[in-house]
């Protein structure tokens, strides 16, 4: 947001749209065509037909890249596609919570996915859509931000 | 009489005995010599070995006079008219700049070198193949397949199924190459990733 130059613009949504909780203990299984590692930078690159399996959280892209700490642990998975999709069937919500953008990232220490570039999430009717959303596990919260071009738009049906 | 008679006839048997003794223990001894350094009897009895090394040992060392590479095996035999030697239980050594370093062995190996046997042209390693990187920080890594091929530079390729394990991690996949020096793997087809533990 600050590469912009704008304001952010926080919208938390705790309802009707709504985050729930994860397995953060879960295995992360990932299937692909065909992988690449780097040794000394730890970098892990996965693609074609990509697919992450996280607790109830699905991830699909066209190439996945890992990225770890010089101690080794997982700082960030980020998902890019044309466009890559999320979909999370947790057993707190109403409905599945589905997403998508040109790359969607996940920061497991910050338990965060976010969502950028011509970003969409819905859950039923539901749908908000924004430059970049990002979806907090820890505070089950959605928040969503603006660019130099386009702000948030969201669409709520009557329940 | 009787002395002057049978005293030729013990002595003939003496050296009958003693040259079949002799005979025993010589045929004991190359047995046993063949038995240790497992060269097949069939294949002096052929003629076809040309070249044969135990226990063999090969270092490298760079400039600043540091140990960089270590292959021993069990053993090295070359037929005639075979272009490669076979290598029993090849085991490399690799030491990196960073302190760590990495094996690669397995149970049996074909070795194709050039005929100065100064430079090899690939060494194809067979049956329990196993590389691994053992990394204080990183924690230890195994990379499993059944065969391997190793080229000069120390480049790897293989097209049989492969499993890697780490602590928290599981990978497997069919076909894999890649570069020792660089440490860059690449994993062809059907790759399967599991990461296990708190991310």
């Amino acid at each position: 947001m600050k590469r912009y130059g704008l304001c952010c613009w926080l919208l938390i949504l705790f309802s009707p749209l709504s985050w729930g909780h994860l397995e953060r203990n879960a295995p992360v299984e990932i299937n692909s065509d065909y992988a690449q590692y780097h040794h000394p930078t730890g970098v892990a690159t996965h693609r074609g037909q990509v697919k992450m399996v996280y607790s109830t959280t699905t991830l699909l892209a066209d190439q996945l890249d890992i990225y770890r700490d010089p101690a080794g642990e997982i700082q960030k998975f980020l998902a890019t596609g044309q466009p890559a999709t999320l979909e999370s069937t947790m057993a707190s919500l109403a409905a599945a919570l589905t997403g998508q953008a040109q790359s969607i990232y996940y920061l497991p220490q910050e338990g965060l996915f976010v969502l950028e570039g011509q970003a969409q999430i819905q859950q039923g009717a539901d749908t908000l859509n924004a430059p970049k959303i990002t979806l907090d596990i820890e505070q089950q919260a959605i928040y969503s931000e603006r660019d130099s071009t386009s702000r948030p738009s969201m669409i709520m049906q009557s329940h | 009489m009787l002395a002057l008679k049978t005293q030729p006839s013990l002595k003939k048997w003496g050296i009958n005995a003693l040259f079949i003794c002799s005979a025993v223990g010589l045929i004991v001894l190359i047995n046993g010599w063949l038995n240790e350094t497992l060269i097949p009897i069939k294949s002096l009895e052929h003629g076809t070995l040309e070249e044969y090394m135990h226990q063999a040992e090969i270092r490298k060392f760079n400039l600043q006079g540091k140990l960089e590479r270590k292959l021993t095996m069990k053993s090295l035999s070359h037929y005639q008219g075979l272009p490669y030697a076979t290598i029993i239980m090849p085991h490399l050594v690799m030491h990196q700049a960073d302190g760590t370093h990495s094996e690669l062995c397995a149970l049996r190996g074909q070795s194709y070198y050039s005929k100065d046997i100064k430079h090899f042209d690939k060494i194809i390693l067979q049956d329990t193949v196993q590389l691994r990187h053992a990394s204080k920080l990183e924690g230890n890594w195994q990379l499993s397949t059944e065969q391997l091929t190793l080229f000069p530079s120390y480049l790897i390729d293989t097209n049989a199924a492969v499993t890697l394990t780490h602590p928290q991690l599981h990978l497997s996949a069919t076909g894999m190459s890649g570069d020792l020096n660089s440490g860059k793997i690449r994993f062809h087809q059907q790759v399967k990733t599991q990461y296990q533990g708190q991310l």
